[in-house]
């Protein structure tokens, strides 16, 4: 394996609450490599955006590290440098709290261009225009108010958005779980061609074992803040060697075999 | 060209508002000017009912009271807006470093200050400011603007916690987005829409407001024309001269409702998608 872009090393992350200190990752290790898609899935509270946010430096760790890129991750409330924003960005699960509702799509991803790039206004503009064209978003698209754009099209304003910085590593979080089935299918065939074409590393948080399937190389499972199995993707779904897989991938119908919308799945 | 596409899609009550207070406000800056009357000094007959020489009657020292209660809603309203202006540029920007400023000990300190004054019912509170300053313009000013800026405070405070919690907040700030821009182009247009909402919805308590304090005594005094006055004097002639009392009251409930009106309307144009 190639040095990796994303090392996690037995990373802990405790949220303080009124009832006393709950532990949502529990000594997780995790590596990719440049270019490769990761999988991470698990049920709901196993710690899964946990963890991304902590891979992004949304939360802090309790003990243990995250590096990415050759350097230790720096928490976003301090002021991150234009290397950390190109090095890694992240797709939200919620599309309707992902963008700025005072913000047209085309204002977002051109806010984004100019600070990262250093461009001016009209070249911001322009290559916004650009970004956004190629994650399917129109012309008149662009120019319309936020809240009048659906889930699936905030998803794709959102991606421009993160590509802006272009960055070597996207983690998304969830990010098809709010929109219907055909509308998900669509953005997860986005995605798998941006990874393609830019060669970035991907992390893609999931609880749908079909989505995961189709996208990722590799595969983590996660349960109750640990993860408790990983390998190559097929090899996890078609032989899984703990209890908790199976479960998982028998009780989803269909998830051991094809994927919705018809496409063959992963295997490269 | 964005206003002219609001407008638009206005709904009807908005625009009722708007025409309604675009007569008031035009009844008060020009009644004044044009009418041959002095708002202040009598020189007709006194509580003559309404005619086609006054409109609204004269009262029981010979004033015109169509002229007086416009000078006292222009009055009102200038007051209203000086305070509601204050109040909400104090409050919004204080409530944003609270909701930004986590447990710091600054915001602690604020959050008490605020906690305790919204604690208070708001009339008693001002009753007590206007007994330390004075019945005056400067005392009702006072009154409300130390009162108010705490509601203001409030409303900014957790909008902003909720904001500055929003992805596309963590999405700028993963950009690299300096602390300056997430809080001026991210945080801020998303809790001042929903204060100025609020500011003109306080509008409308800040002029009544303003009438109760001189109707009680402890506001603008006599005969410094003022709604709430004008009402209080003509109270105790009501069996026999209705009209000192009842047209200051219905100017005041027009100007009340139609500000209303416009309040409510620019809420339903700009609520949160």
């Amino acid at each position: 394996m190639t040095e990796p872009i994303i090392t996690v090393a037995d990373l802990h992350v405790t949220f303080a609450t009124p009832r006393g200190d709950v532990p949502a990752v529990r000594g997780v290790d995790l590596v990719v490599a440049p270019g490769e898609t990761v999988g991470i899935v698990g049920e709901s509270g196993s710690g899964k955006s946990t963890l991304a946010r902590a891979i992004v430096g949304l939360v802090d760790a309790q003990s243990g590290s995250v590096t990415v890129d050759g350097r230790p991750v720096r928490p976003v409330h301090g002021r991150r440098s234009r290397a950390d924003a190109a090095t890694v960005q992240m797709i939200f699960q919620d599309p309707y709290s992902s963008l700025n509702p005072r913000q047209r799509p085309i204002d977002a991803v051109a806010e984004a261009v100019h600070v990262c790039q250093r461009l001016d206004r009209k070249a911001s503009r322009a290559r916004a225009m650009e970004l956004l064209g190629s994650v399917g978003i129109s012309q008149a698209q662009c120019r319309m108010k936020t809240r009048s754009l659906s889930g699936g099209q905030r998803q794709r304003v959102s991606i421009a958005r993160a590509l802006a910085a272009e960055p070597k590593i996207l983690v998304a979080d969830e990010p098809t779980s709010a929109l219907d089935q055909s509308i998900a299918a669509s953005l997860l065939n986005l995605l798998r061609r941006i990874q393609s074409e830019r060669g970035i590393a991907v992390v893609f948080i999931s609880h749908d074992l079909g989505v995961v399937r189709y996208l990722a190389h590799r595969v983590y499972v996660m349960k109750e803040g640990v993860f408790v199995e990983d390998g190559v993707t097929v090899d996890v779904f078609e032989a899984p060697r703990h209890e908790y897989t199976r479960t998982l991938v028998s009780s989803v119908p269909g998830a051991g075999t094809t994927v919705a919308h018809g496409h063959a799945p992963a295997q490269e | 060209m964005r206003w002219a596409s609001r407008l638009k899609d206005a709904d009807r009550m908005f625009l009722i508002g708007a025409l309604l207070l675009a007569l008031i406000v035009l009844a008060s800056a020009l009644a004044p000017i044009l009418s041959s009357f002095d708002p202040v000094r009598g020189t007709s007959p006194p509580m003559r009912a309404p005619s086609a020489g006054h409109l609204f009657g004269t009262d029981n020292l010979g004033r015109d009271v169509f002229v007086r209660a416009f000078a006292a809603t222009r009055l009102d309203m200038m007051l209203a807006v000086v305070a509601v202006g204050v109040s909400l540029i104090v409050g919004t920007l204080v409530g944003a470093v609270m909701g930004m400023g986590g447990r710091s000990k600054v915001s602690g300190f604020l959050n008490l200050v605020v906690d305790s004054i919204n604690a208070f019912p708001f009339i008693v509170l001002a009753l007590g400011v206007v007994a330390v300053v004075g019945p005056s313009v400067p005392g009702v000013l006072s009154a409300i603007i130390l009162t108010g800026w705490a509601r203001y405070a409030r409303v900014a405070r957790a909008r902003t916690a909720v904001i500055a919690d929003a992805d596309f907040v963590n999405a700028a700030r993963l950009l690299g987005y300096g602390r300056s821009r997430v809080m001026i182009r991210h945080v801020f247009p998303n809790v001042y829409s929903e204060s100025f909402a609020f500011a003109l919805s306080e509008l409308v308590i800040v002029i009544l407001a303003i009438a109760s304090l001189s109707f009680l005594g402890a506001g603008v005094r006599p005969p410094t024309p003022e709604l709430g006055a004008m009402i209080s004097e003509g109270r105790i002639m009501l069996t026999r001269a209705w009209w000192i009392s009842v047209f200051p009251g219905a100017v005041l409930a027009l100007a009340a409702l139609s500000i209303q009106l416009i309040a409510d309307g620019y809420e339903r144009m700009t609520r949160y998608a």
